[in-house]
């Protein structure tokens, strides 16, 4: 019988050593992994920054992305960080989502998001993002629904990722058949750019269902 | 511990850490609606304010059929077969042409205005606006359906504009324009104190 002791006569000793060093190894990869920041690939950051400007980015430090952008951020406990900016219709919330694990504690200007969200009230946004990010990915979104606090009230998603699932774009927008509405005509849409793989409500910060709201809501399907 | 021990141990915590924990991620969820819910308020909210205001009617606007007490000085005015009172700071405008033409205006200090012709105008035109009000009633011995309106657009246009008519009969116009409803309801009494003259009426007799 020809065994691995025969083609590399390593003795015993010496597999147990190498065991060791593998474990090691594999140990301080984790470890790297869990305790660097998740960056998020180029194409998500492109599309982010479009709507940001450059000093945003997934994995970047708060105290990085508050120096460049001027505005301060506020600390939101469970979530990240927060802060307002303008655009075309002067509403616009930029959110700095942190990852599991880190949210809980105090604020940090070292903490580095996973996770990047904007929302905005302008007209027709999710349209133009959604024509935008499907370019970009040349591929259709997967949809499903967050179901909010407020009972019948629920955000569609749809979202992409990157091939090998290194990050991706989430576009939420009210669902149309909501029981109650803030304003008639006004729609609330989000762009949420994450790193890694997409994780359902974890990534999304919300009690998310790979189903339709349309179904979660009774309506169909 | 042994290093084998610290290692396992330090595999533990990062298994834990990767473990989804349902609690922190239903206070990350509430955080996010909640966010959510202030931010759409704000943005309705400021949706609100930037919207172009459209003429409304305030609470305390006349009714057409109202003949309203005011608190200002009346001055009784003459102007050819016409007669009327209007506040004490209306000034006749015409000149010595117009009125031989039948055309009768006042100007107050606010640049509101009263103009009486004889015209053959219909009920609901001489401006571009909402009605509010509308009445008929009997006014110089003549049926006046009164138009109450609001004109404005960028300066305040409250108008009060009534057709008195006989039959065969050229009617005869009251138009106002005031620069505020309290402006207005002022307006609506004078056009009730309004006089016309019989030799005007026989004037203006139709011809068949």
């Amino acid at each position: 019988m020809f065994t691995a002791h025969d083609l590399f006569g390593f003795s015993t000793r010496t597999r147990a050593a190498l065991a060791l060093v593998m474990l090691s190894v594999v140990s301080a990869t984790l470890g790297y992994l869990w305790a660097s920041p998740a960056t998020a690939p180029a194409r998500v950051q492109r599309i982010l920054q479009k709507y940001t400007g450059p000093a945003i980015a997934v994995g970047a430090s708060v105290r990085e992305m508050s120096t460049s952008l001027g505005t301060p951020f506020e600390f939101v406990p469970h979530l990240g960080y927060v802060a307002h900016v303008g655009d075309s219709t002067g509403v616009s919330e930029l959110r700095l989502l942190l990852p599991r694990g880190k949210r809980a504690g105090r604020p940090n200007d070292a903490d580095r998001p996973d996770a990047v969200e904007i929302l905005t009230t302008s007209d027709g946004a999710f349209n133009t993002l959604a024509v935008e990010v499907s370019a970009a990915f040349r591929d259709p979104p997967r949809e499903g629904c967050l179901t909010m606090s407020q009972p019948g009230t629920y955000r569609e998603v749809r979202y992409w990722q990157t091939p090998l699932h290194f990050g991706g774009i989430a576009l939420t927008n009210d669902y149309g058949g909501n029981g109650s509405v803030v304003r008639p005509g006004m729609v609330v849409t989000g762009l949420l750019a994450f790193a890694g793989r997409f994780n359902g409500g974890e990534t999304m910060r919300g009690n998310y269902s790979p189903q339709p709201c349309a179904v979660l809501a009774g309506l169909g399907q | 511990m042994s290093a084998m021990g610290g290692r396992v141990l330090a595999l533990l915590l990062i298994a834990q850490a990767c473990t989804p924990n349902p609690q922190e991620l239903a206070r990350a969820a509430r955080a996010s609606d909640s966010l959510t819910i202030v931010f759409a308020d704000s943005a309705a909210r400021r949706a609100l304010a930037a919207e172009p205001r459209a003429p409304t009617v305030p609470e305390h606007t006349p009714h057409a059929c109202d003949e309203p007490a005011t608190s200002v000085a009346f001055l009784a005015l003459w102007s050819g077969a016409l007669s009327l009172t209007l506040p004490a700071d209306f000034t006749p405008i015409d000149t010595a042409r117009v009125a031989s033409h039948g055309i009768h205006r006042w100007l107050g200090a606010d640049k509101s205005t009263v103009v009486v012709r004889r015209d053959g105008a219909t009920y609901h035109s001489g401006w571009t606006g909402s009605l509010t009000s509308e009445c008929t009633v009997d006014i110089a011995g003549a049926r006046a359906h009164i138009d109450l309106a609001d004109a404005t657009v960028d300066v305040p246009d409250y108008v009060v504009r009534a057709v008195l008519e006989r039959p065969r009969m050229l009617p005869f116009v009251f138009e106002g324009h005031a620069r505020s409803v309290r402006r207005q309801a002022e307006l609506l009494r004078a056009l009730r104190s309004l006089s016309i003259a019989e030799s005007a009426w026989i004037r203006s007799v139709v011809l068949e």
